[in-house]
């Protein structure tokens, strides 16, 4: 028997100076890779990774903005941003480096819901 | 779903998001740091009696008792559990998440 | 009931032994670890290099005798050892390195068998976020 297709929802909340913030989008496109659904929910520090204008060599880091934006090419269409930890950090939705939707805790707590497995990194 | 929190909520947001999102009848396990979450007299420990009666609390009791928290002045519907039944309650709950 | 358990932190970090009473409780209680997956620092429970006091708890040993003893699967993500020194004999030959300092019971492999883990486990637990 053919196991059901799960879908993962990803919660990313490392800053992108963050090994681990890379390595959580690894997680990411490796799931799509294997064509397992995936969702990413940038929410906590994590929002910070969709900053536009990061200069990572200068504290020569890779950049992360390549691995963000493979994540539609390989799939990974919904993604969102926790409201709440945006304006905590005196942000407002709007041009980051990747296109995510503006969720609210509300939208959040459903988005958990609905997904079979949420790993948060 | 079970929320499973393990960084102390004094120097760490996820507590306060997961409780954020938390919906009724979920479950929060306290574990490792978080467990000073319990600690008397805290915003944390207040937030967490404001809870929906629904949602489900416990705390691991070898963490609890391993930082000297004190036994006797928790919030009375945390329930201290070992590792056998944290395992049934990721059986109970339909999956689990960790902050 | 099959459950997939996930280590994200390394040996020094409180995780690492709640990882391991968890997973012991969980063949305890007469269920399966179909996958133990080791991931950023927790690639360091793998390496055999470690030197601990005689009077503390050694968890990389702990792990390794955990897994042995039970047949147990358990990955560790390949890039993230790599990055921090963990190595077998075939990536220490690859990379030109002087030493190996992990072998069986661990297997290195990539993230897709975290992925598949996740997929077919009936519970997936992440320890050490």
């Amino acid at each position: 028997m053919v196991p059901e297709l799960k879908s993962l929802l990803v919660i990313s909340r490392q800053p992108p100076s963050a090994l681990a913030a890379r390595e959580a989008l690894d997680l990411a496109l490796a799931a799509a890779a294997f064509g397992v659904p995936v969702s990413m929910l940038f929410m906590d520090a994590g929002v910070l990774q969709l900053l536009p204008g990061q200069e990572s060599a200068l504290i020569e880091q890779k950049p992360l903005a390549a691995n963000l934006q493979a994540l539609p090419m390989f799939g990974v269409e919904d993604v969102y941003v926790c409201h709440h930890s945006l304006a905590e950090r005196g942000l407002q939705p709007g041009r980051f480096l990747l296109t995510a939707k503006a969720v609210d805790s509300a939208e959040i707590a459903s988005l958990l819901d609905h997904h079979d497995q949420v790993v948060t990194l | 779903m079970l929320h499973i929190l393990r960084h102390a909520p004094q120097d760490d947001t996820h507590f306060a998001s997961s409780l954020r999102v938390m919906g009724p009848h979920q479950g929060l396990l306290l574990i490792e740091d978080a467990v000073y979450a319990l600690l008397p007299r805290t915003s944390s420990a207040n937030a967490m009696q404001l809870l929906p009666g629904s949602v489900g609390l416990y705390a691991l009791e070898s963490d609890v008792q391993a930082r000297g928290l004190p036994i006797d002045d928790l919030p009375r519907r945390v329930m201290l559990i070992d590792y056998a039944q944290m395992v049934e309650l990721c059986i109970s709950h339909d999956k689990v998440l960790s902050w | 009931m099959k459950f997939a358990i996930a280590l994200l932190a390394g040996p020094q970090d409180p995780a690492a032994r709640s990882a391991l009473k968890f997973a012991e409780a969980v063949l305890a209680g007469g269920h399966q670890i179909s996958r133990l997956f080791f991931y950023r620092d927790a690639v360091h429970l793998a390496s055999t290099l470690g030197v601990q006091p005689q009077d503390e708890c050694d968890l990389a040993q702990r792990w390794r005798a955990f897994i042995q003893d039970n047949q147990l699967d358990a990955v560790v993500c390949i890039a993230a050892a790599l990055r921090r020194g963990v190595l077998n004999e075939a990536e220490a030959d690859r990379w030109e390195r002087p030493v190996a300092n992990t072998g069986e019971p661990w297997a290195l492999s990539g993230l897709g068998q975290w992925v598949d883990a996740l997929q077919t486990a009936d519970r997936a637990v992440t320890f050490g976020t």
